[in-house]
């Protein structure tokens, strides 16, 4: 590795943070690899059916194991894994229907702990998604929580009750923002609609902002302003795309975006839409110039049936999409910042969601 | 007599003759042979078969049938669906007593809450059977299950019968049971039964962590798998003359169980809390006349009452659980009338309208209300060396709502066709075929569930082409029976209905897409040996093969792959050795490797099992009755094989039954 480049991405990267925020706490791993010479690709599998996976890639040998945990633990990753971090020197993959946080070293994907996460009165918490800051990770759970987990020390050091059915969570200036879904209402439609915000030193919940029905993913771009996508009910309440400005507590809508899927990496929102059917599309917005800057970022008529999730590699700025029809092992398709179609790895796993780069 | 009980034979009392004088152009013939003369394939499990089975429900039987896949999710309260020859569960109609069970909410019937006390026989045909006078709506499946309960017989001079039975064994299993038949005068006779089933059903396991079979293990046990079912059942039957009988039947199931979940890694406990209630009544007619040498009539009728709830208290809405409730209402009536126009020629006509609704606590449910007739004309020609019968069914719906737009009406005409030939005379050997093109509704769910239901649904289609032989023949004392039969066939199914995220990748709804083809064969062996001694031997068995592969979409990476949950080869095996000391059964049923999703790769397979049982039983005749005795051993290799992927079967168990009959 090259130490140098190493040096120049921390200075850059403290000299940024220290412009915006003070208290960034500045860890190396957390910066992307230099080069991404190794996927990790998280697939959630079908629900009931025990095969969420774990696939590695090695980009240079065209190594593959598609069921990596398994192979290295012996035993299947469990049911309908939905979120992945890398943190440090683990990576921790949330496990809804299993009910728990495996944690895993980087170097060998040996498994460090499986950590339960149940109620006082014995449910799963069925947790949904992951973010981490300062030592710390942070899960939503569909029990209307958010559990914090000491890195070090590998447990539970803290539960606050959010809004209902929570999905999305991001961390940005001290504050903990996280996006009640109330989707498990859906049979009853009465899906909540705000985020909660939380203070990152004491745990609490401050407040809760309303921002329409049924948001999802949520994301911080280097202002500290916080994206979020709004399902709606998928009748009368449309979808739609907006941003909150923490400062003023606004939350406005970004007229003529609307997205399935988004992710937010280097200020810019890679926003993905799929139509059953249709091929999907993929469109970046610009946070900083708060301008939907890319109409269709694939460039080269390379067609996606059923995007269903979207992850970007944020040293080289690569958009990495993984397809599914819910029936068959997906695909991950690798385009360059530019839009031109780099890779495809075809039977990735069964609705393949987040991904992982290594060096 | 009913038209159903003309096979209410037993397959190895080869010795008597039919007592049922068919209304229908029939020529003399032995019980035994119903299996080979019938045009369409049909199975036939007698009560003396069912006895020696080792089975405790209709589901267990019912997996000695050829071509058959029961979806069985184990233990005594798992949901168990037929599926036969591919064709998917909403196409295999259940009857009991020659009248269909509906359920319009889901259109598969779970056969679990059926059990085999009581039952004379068990009866699977292909297509539709070789009756002709019979309710229209019996034509309208690809192919129809029928449990016949016993009708009462009693002594000269006896105006009492009856059995009382106790069945006890593995996971607390506790199965009293009585029926009492009271002969009210020559012309009236009742038939009064109830039976308790109840156990907890808590069988240990491996759970697996992995497929690849060198995973890490542990040993558990099954949770929430107590079960509770009563039945209560009452029948008057009148034979009010050589020429008219007729019977009304009162019935009521109640059910209250666990349903322990799939085996979820790290999370099995979570995972096995639900609870279903069921509750089903229903009284049904059936009257038949012969008018004249010419014509004879017949009607049925039917209510049903049904009531399933079902509760999952770890749901983690604001409420904490998800509970739903749904009722089905249904009213049912049948006319059906014969004529024997010729000497070998006889033509029916029956009509049918059936009244469902349904409601639900679901948020803006519809309350659907389908109103069916169904009217089938049929012809069939018979000789001593020829069978034919065609119909054509019509049907018709209509339906509203009480929210919104009701699904379009439906109507369709549905023609069958099949024949069965003796080419040579001396020679028991038949060659027979049938042709059937038949639907099967979209279901209530399909068209009006929350959120994923499709008012726009049509059929989903059925083509089915069979080709097959039989031969049945005996070869002096030793061998009394020996029946073959072999058919291949060929099916089509389209405009699957099936659910697809169809607007974005998160808002699933139903959808009429995709294509099944099915090329098969189902060949099964029936033999009985007289051996010295007084010793007798019967063997049988049963083998399917089925090629079913979705041709929905060729660009699709599951074009032509084995559809799921369907093993390429599968079967049965049964065996008796009669002594006069005691008799003892032996029962295999196996299956081959399986797919548990549309996907054929290594990580969906599901591997092939057998499943041996023995049992070891006798009787005795005292004066006032006779008294049995059966031990069995279930499941004899203690093998936790999956037909359903994370729902383990129970490893080897035991029961034992007493039960007198008087």
């Amino acid at each position: 590795m090259n130490k140098k480049i190493i040096l120049f991405i921390l200075l850059i990267s403290a000299f940024f943070a220290s412009c915006s925020d003070l208290e960034d706490i500045i860890d190396v791993s957390e910066l992307p690899p230099l080069q991404t010479k190794k996927l990790l690709i998280l697939s959630e599998g079908g629900m009931g059916l025990n095969n969420s996976t774990l696939a590695l890639f090695d980009l240079r040998s065209n190594f593959k194991d598609l069921d990596y945990f398994q192979t290295t633990n012996n035993r299947g990753l469990g049911d309908t894994a939905n979120d992945i971090l890398k943190y440090g020197s683990k990576i921790y993959l949330v496990i809804n229907g299993s009910s728990v946080i495996e944690i895993i070293n980087v170097e060998n994907g040996k498994s460090l702990k499986q950590i339960p996460l149940k109620t006082t009165d014995g449910k799963s918490k069925q947790p949904r998604s992951i973010a981490a800051y300062g030592g710390k990770v942070y899960i939503t759970s569909f029990d209307d929580t958010v559990t914090r987990i000491d890195t070090t020390l590998l447990s539970v050091d803290g539960n606050i009750t959010v809004g209902q059915d929570p999905e999305g969570i991001c961390i940005k200036n001290n504050k903990i923002y996280v996006a009640n879904s109330g989707g498990l209402n859906f049979m009853s439609g009465d899906y909540d609609k705000t985020v909660s915000v939380i203070n990152l030193q004491s745990f609490k919940e401050e407040k809760k902002i309303e921002v329409g029905m049924n948001p999802n993913k949520i994301y911080a771009d280097s202002e500290g302003d916080i994206y979020v996508n709004i399902r709606g009910n998928y009748t009368s309440e449309p979808a739609a795309f907006k941003k909150i400005t923490p400062s003023t507590g606004v939350v406005s809508t970004i007229e003529n975006v609307v997205a399935t899927e988004f992710v937010l990496v280097n200020d810019k929102a890679y926003i993905l839409l799929s139509e059953w059917g249709k091929p999907s599309v993929i469109k970046v917005y610009d946070c900083l110039s708060e301008k939907l800057t890319t109409e269709t970022f694939i460039s080269d008529g390379t067609v996606i049936d059923n995007g269903y999730k979207i992850n970007v590699d944020a040293f080289s700025g690569d958009v990495y999409v993984n397809t599914s029809d819910f029936i068959s092992a997906g695909s991950t398709f690798c385009f360059d910042k530019n839009g031109k179609l780099k890779f495809k790895l075809d039977k990735v796993g069964l609705n393949p969601c987040g991904i992982v780069f290594l060096n | 007599m009913t038209t159903q009980q003309v096979f209410a034979q037993s397959t190895f009392d080869v010795s008597i003759d039919s007592l049922h004088q068919l209304p229908e152009v029939v020529v003399s013939e032995k019980h035994s042979d119903s299996e080979v003369r019938s045009t369409t394939s049909m199975q036939i499990l007698s009560e003396q078969s069912i006895e020696n089975l080792n089975a405790l429900q209709v589901s267990d039987a019912v997996k000695h049938f050829s071509g058959v896949n029961v979806k069985d999710y184990g233990g005594i309260g798992g949901l168990k669906t037929v599926s036969v020859r591919s064709l998917g569960a909403n196409h295999t109609a259940v009857g009991y007593n020659g009248i269909t069970v509906s359920d319009v909410q889901t259109g598969q019937i779970d056969i679990s809450r059926f059990s085999l006390d009581n039952v004379n026989m068990i009866s699977l045909n292909n297509g539709q059977n070789d009756q002709i006078f019979q309710p229209a709506r019996s034509f309208s499946s690809s192919s129809f299950l029928n449990i016949v309960t016993k009708v009462p017989d009693f002594d000269n001079d006896k105006d009492l019968s009856g059995k009382a039975s106790f069945k006890t064994g593995s996971f607390g299993l506790l199965n009293p049971s009585l029926v009492v038949n009271f002969r009210i005068n020559n012309k009236l006779s009742s038939a009064l039964s109830a039976e308790l089933t109840s156990a907890n059903g808590q069988y240990p396991y491996i759970l697996h962590y992995g497929t690849a079979g060198k995973d890490s293990t542990s040993l558990e046990q099954r949770q929430n798998t107590d079960v509770k079912n009563l039945r209560l059942e009452g029948v008057l039957f009148g034979n009010f003359s050589d020429s008219s009988n007729g019977n009304i039947r009162f019935y009521y199931y109640g059910s209250e169980r666990g349903l322990p979940g799939a085996t979820i890694y790290y999370n099995t406990d979570n995972f096995s809390k639900q609870r279903l209630w069921d509750k089903t009544f229903f009284t049904q007619a059936h009257y038949e006349k012969r008018i004249s040498g010419k014509w004879s009539v017949q009607g049925n009728a039917k209510y049903n009452y049904g009531y399933v709830r079902y509760l999952d208290p770890t749901f983690l809405s604001t409420e904490g659980r998800l509970e739903n409730i749904y009722k089905q209402n249904e009213l049912y009536g049948s006319f059906s009338a014969l004529y024997r126009a010729f000497e070998n020629m006889s033509f029916s006509l029956a009509t049918d309208v059936t009244h469902h609704t349904m409601s639900a606590n679901l948020r803006n449910f519809a309350n659907p209300t389908r109103l069916t007739t169904q009217s089938a004309l049929s012809a069939k020609y018979v000789n001593n060396r020829i069978l034919s019968i065609a119909s054509l069914l019509y049907t018709h719906t209509f339906e509203s709502v009480e929210i919104e737009d009701a699904a379009p009406n439906k109507s369709r005409f549905s023609p069958y066709l099949s024949l069965s030939i003796q080419p040579f005379e001396d020679f028991d050997l038949r060659i027979r075929a049938f042709y059937k093109n038949i639907f099967r509704l979209p279901t209530f769910n399909d068209l009006y569930y929350s959120i994923v239901g499709t008012r726009s649904l049509k059929p989903e289609d059925a083509n089915q082409f069979n080709l097959g032989i039989t031969y049945s023949t005996a070869f002096g004392a030793w061998l009394p029976l020996f029946k073959f039969t072999a058919d291949v066939y060929h099916n089509n199914v389209s405009n699957k209905i099936i659910a697809v995220p169809n607007k974005n990748m998160f808002e699933w709804s139903m959808i009429n897409y995709g294509e099944v083809k099915i090329d098969g064969l189902d060949v099964s062996v029936e033999s009985a040996f007289k051996l010295p001694n007084n010793w007798n031997l019967m063997l049988s068995s049963a083998y399917t093969y089925q090629k079913a592969l979705n041709i929905s979409d060729r660009q699709s990476s599951i074009y032509g792959h084995q559809i799921p949950y369907t093993p390429r080869l599968s079967g049965s095996g049964r065996a008796l050795i009669e002594m006069p000391w005691f008799n003892v059964g032996y029962s295999l049923i196996w299956s081959g490797a399986r797919y548990v999703s549309s996907q054929n790769i290594v990580e969906n397979r599901l591997d092939g099992y057998f499943d041996h049982s023995i049992s070891v039983s006798k009787s005795i005749l005292t004066k006032i009755g006779k008294l049995a005795f059966n031990i069995e051993a279930i499941n004899l290799s203690n093998n936790n094989y999956q037909i359903v992927r994370n729902y383990p079967m129970p490893g080897r168990s035991y029961r034992t039954t007493l039960s007198f009959n008087f």
